[in-house]
Formats: structure tokens, C-alpha cells, sequence
């Protein structure tokens, strides 16, 4: 069945759509809430987001993209660019490699594994941080950031998970693989 | 029968396992340009600044419209507060009325005092202080750096270095200036260092970001007898930070390591002007 130049579009479009939703939130998450200390507490998006999609559909987080959100990242951080798109890629590589034991798992323990990884990430992102500025100090708020991400995990999966669903349904109605 | 060639060997095919090869080591090898990528904004921070500038010229307008709503509320919990309170505030203010008639006779006095001698000493003024006012768009950094970029940037004057401030007192540094934006280091930022001096007792001392809400006085001289309240302000020592601007109050009394808790309220940190005192972006001794 021949389909028209507009749905393959929209396919497309869709296809782009995990990271063009993981840039929005990154961006929105570095407004300004006028709120203090907001931004010690913006949970890690990246994170999620690639955690996510890396277990489910990879095609759509690829490493390059990675590398970008990283250097995103790091660019609305002020940070040194580069370390972030570093952590980021050693967390596709790890969930990658074991992506074919985590998408059997039932969503409670997924919630766990999700814990202990943006655990490492933070803990990887500290050890970086201090690598990098050539000192080594410890902020509550790195703890609180680490709870408040995987407290927000939960709702990302479910939005992560309806959109992934709405893709595959029109992918299947096309014939893609 | 003529012999079909099928599996006609190409040179896509030839350079499969290579492709495949590269596929394999695709994560690994971008690992390493994000660690050279590291390294090389570490050593040319010039060009980080660049790419780090360009992007906030792009993303800095999205994060202003998205903070925009959120003005309404802040305006509304403010209206709020002060209904809470307007009685007691009223009341306050009719005696604080009071007290700045007496200091506005007084300062009237000085000011004439003050030009008189002004004229016998045949005193040259300092350039005029201009103020570049915006909008803090974005509060970033996560839980290691506390910096804020600001809605103005080259087209509007603001240059490196330039002091931040807004009703309340000092809120940081201009570090990284692009087209329409620029970066403030927020004084409590881990890297921020300011020369300060107490306001009843005179000690110098450095307030120290330490990436928490409050500043740490770091080099107080032993027996310090700074008092609980306090005012801090800069002392003018080094080169960014004239004399007399307010950084906050002490939270303890006569320790060697006191805190300062800043005069800007963080939850409030909307409005804010750049600082500019003429000359070579210097701000003057």
C-alpha cells in the first residue's frame, strides 16, 4: 500500500520526537521559577530520558544525540562542555548492553535499577565535576536532585511510555519495522 | 544456461565489517571526543565561552517567554503578603517617615557641607555610574554552579566583569557576555571570592561562595568581634568590586568562621541591573 508524502512525514517527525521533547525539558528546566534554590533540585531530563528510550527504542536516542544533550547540557549549566556528553554516553553504553534483561522487567523494578543508575550518574557526575575543577566538595543538593529525579522518574515513563505506544501503533499502520 | 553473478562483491560490501567495526567502538569513541572536548574547553575557555554563548543567545528568549507566566503569581503572592500585613506595615512606615525627615534635614546639611568642601579642594568627579537593567531568564547550574544568565549582553554595553545588582544588594559577576545574553557567577557560587568589610566594626575579610545560600567569611583576624545582624558590604580591595555595596548580614557573632547570609532574596530574583562604571570596565578603587 502506497502511503501519501504527508504521512511518511509525519512519521519522520515523530521519529525526532524523544529528543526534541528530552531539548524542551532540558531548556524549561533552566527557566527561571522564582522560586529559591529551584535550581539546585531540577531533576536530571537527560537522564530519564535516555534511560527510557535506550531500553525500549535506542534508534531514537543514539549516541550522537547523547553527545549533544550532553553538550545542551552543559552549555545552559555553565559547566565545562564535554561532561556531561561524556557521563551521558557511558550511561547509553551500561543500559545498552544490558537492555535485552531490562525490558522483560516489570515497571516497579525498573523504578529500582533507574534508582541505583542515576545514583552512579550522580555520583559519576560529582567524581567528574571534581576531576575537572581540581577540587572536591559535597552539596546536600546533590542528594536532593538525585530524589527529586527519581521521585519525577514514574511520570516521565508513563509520558515517555504513551508517546512510544502512539509511535509504534502508526509505525505498525505503515509497515515500518 | 549463463551463470548468474548474484552475490556480486561491492565495495560497500568490502567495507562492512569496517562499518560494523566502527558501529561496535561508536559509543566508545565518542566517549573519547566528549573527553577531549573537556580538554579542550579547559584550555581555551575562550572557545567554550563561544559555543556556550551562542547557544544561550538561542535558548535564553525560550526560557524568558516560559518564565513569563510565572510573574503573575510572583506578583500575586507578593499582593498577598502584604495584605497579611498591612497594619503592622503602615504602622512601621509612619515612624520610619518620621525618622527620614530628620536624616533628610541632616543629609541636606551634608550635601551643602559637602559641596563647599568639594569646590575648596578643586575635586575632579568620577565618571557617571550607567545601569543596563533586565531580566534573569535562567537559574542554572544544577547543584555545582550557581550562575543566572541575563537578558542583555554586547548590543546593550554589558562587559566581563561587570557587577550585578538589583534593590536589594550584589548578586554577582558578568563572566561570559554573548550577543543578547550574558552569565552572572552568583556570589555564592563555589568559585566566588569577595573582599568585604563589616559595617560597625571595619574587619576585612573574603566571603566565599561555597554553593549553599549563604557565604562563608573566610581570613577573618582572630578575636573578630563582628556582631549577630551585621551589615557586610565590599571593601573595594582588588579589581572588581568598588567600595560599599551590600552583600549581606552576619549570621553569627565574633566566630573565625562566620557566614553571611545574602541580601538578595534568591526567590525573588527577577529583576536586576548591570553596573557600569565608565571607563575600562572597571569598577573604580
Amino acid at each position: 500500500m502506497k502511503r501519501s508524502y504527508y504521512f511518511k512525514l509525519r512519521l519522520r517527525l515523530q521519529s525526532v520526537l524523544p529528543g526534541v521533547l528530552t531539548v524542551a525539558l532540558l531548556i524549561a528546566g533552566a527557566a527561571n521559577f522564582q522560586l529559591p534554590g529551584a535550581a539546585e533540585f531540577i531533576p536530571s531530563f537527560s537522564v530519564m530520558a535516555i534511560f527510557f528510550w535506550v531500553i525500549y527504542a535506542p534508534r531514537f536516542m543514539p549516541q550522537w544525540l547523547c553527545f549533544l544533550l550532553g553538550i545542551l547540557q552543559d552549555a545552559l549549566n555553565g559547566a565545562v562542555l564535554g561532561q556531561s556528553a561524556a557521563i551521558n554516553l557511558v550511561l547509553w553504553g551500561v543500559i545498552y548492553s544490558q537492555r535485552r534483561f531490562l525490558i522483560k522487567e516489570s515497571f516497579s523494578v525498573l523504578c529500582g535499577i533507574f534508582a541505583i543508575t542515576s545514583l552512579l550518574c550522580s555520583i559519576l557526575a560529582w567524581l567528574v565535576f571534581s576531576l575537572v575543577n581540581g577540587r572536591i566538595f559535597f552539596t546536600p543538593s546533590i542528594l536532593m536532585q538525585w530524589l527529586f529525579t527519581i521521585g519525577c522518574y514514574p511520570l516521565a515513563h508513563w509520558i515517555f511510555s504513551n508517546i512510544y505506544l502512539a509511535m509504534v501503533r502508526n509505525f505498525r499502520y505503515a509497515g515500518w519495522r | 544456461m549463463p551463470i548468474q553473478h548474484r552475490n556480486r562483491i561491492t565495495f560497500l560490501q568490502i567495507l562492512y565489517p569496517l562499518r560494523m567495526l566502527l558501529k561496535r567502538l561508536s559509543v566508545f569513541l565518542m566517549i573519547v571526543a566528549a573527553v577531549m572536548a573537556v580538554f579542550l574547553s579547559k584550555s581555551n575557555p575562550e572557545i567554550s565561552s563561544f559555543f556556550r554563548m551562542k547557544i544561550a543567545d538561542a535558548t535564553v528568549p525560550v526560557e524568558k517567554t516560559l518564565s513569563l507566566p510565572l510573574d503573575f503569581f510572583s506578583f500575586l503572592r507578593g499582593k498577598m503578603a502584604e495584605m497579611a500585613s498591612i497594619y503592622q506595615e503602615n504602622r512601621n512606615l509612619k515612624e520610619e517617615n518620621a525618622a527620614l525627615k530628620k536624616t533628610q534635614e541632616l543629609s541636606l546639611v551634608l550635601a551643602s557641607e559637602n559641596q563647599n568642601l568639594r569646590k575648596m579642594l578643586n575635586f575632579v568627579p568620577e565618571h557617571g555610574v550607567k545601569y543596563i537593567t533586565g531580566r534573569i531568564a535562567a537559574e542554572t547550574g544544577g547543584p555545582y554552579i550557581r550562575s543566572a544568565y541575563f537578558t542583555a549582553g554586547q548590543k546593550a554595553g554589558v562587559k566581563k566583569g561587570q557587577i550585578v545588582m538589583n534593590e536589594e544588594g550584589v548578586v554577582g559577576r558578568i563572566i561570559e557576555v554573548g550577543e543578547n545574553t550574558s552569565r552572572v557567577l552568583l556570589i555564592t557560587d563555589i568559585n566566588s571570592r569577595i573582599p568585604v568589610v563589616t559595617g560597625d566594626v571595619g574587619e576585612l575579610a573574603i566571603a566565599a561562595g561555597n554553593n549553599g545560600s549563604l557565604l562563608q567569611l573566610i581570613y577573618l583576624p582572630e578575636g573578630s568581634k563582628v556582631k549577630l545582624g551585621e551589615e557586610v558590604y565590599t571593601s573595594g580591595d582588588g579589581q572588581f568590586f568598588p567600595h560599599g555595596l551590600l552583600i549581606g548580614y552576619a549570621e553569627s557573632a565574633g566566630d573565625k568562621n562566620m557566614v553571611v547570609r545574602p541580601a538578595v532574596n534568591w526567590g525573588r530574583l527577577v529583576y536586576v541591573s548591570v553596573v557600569d562604571y565608565g571607563g575600562d570596565n572597571q569598577a573604580p578603587q
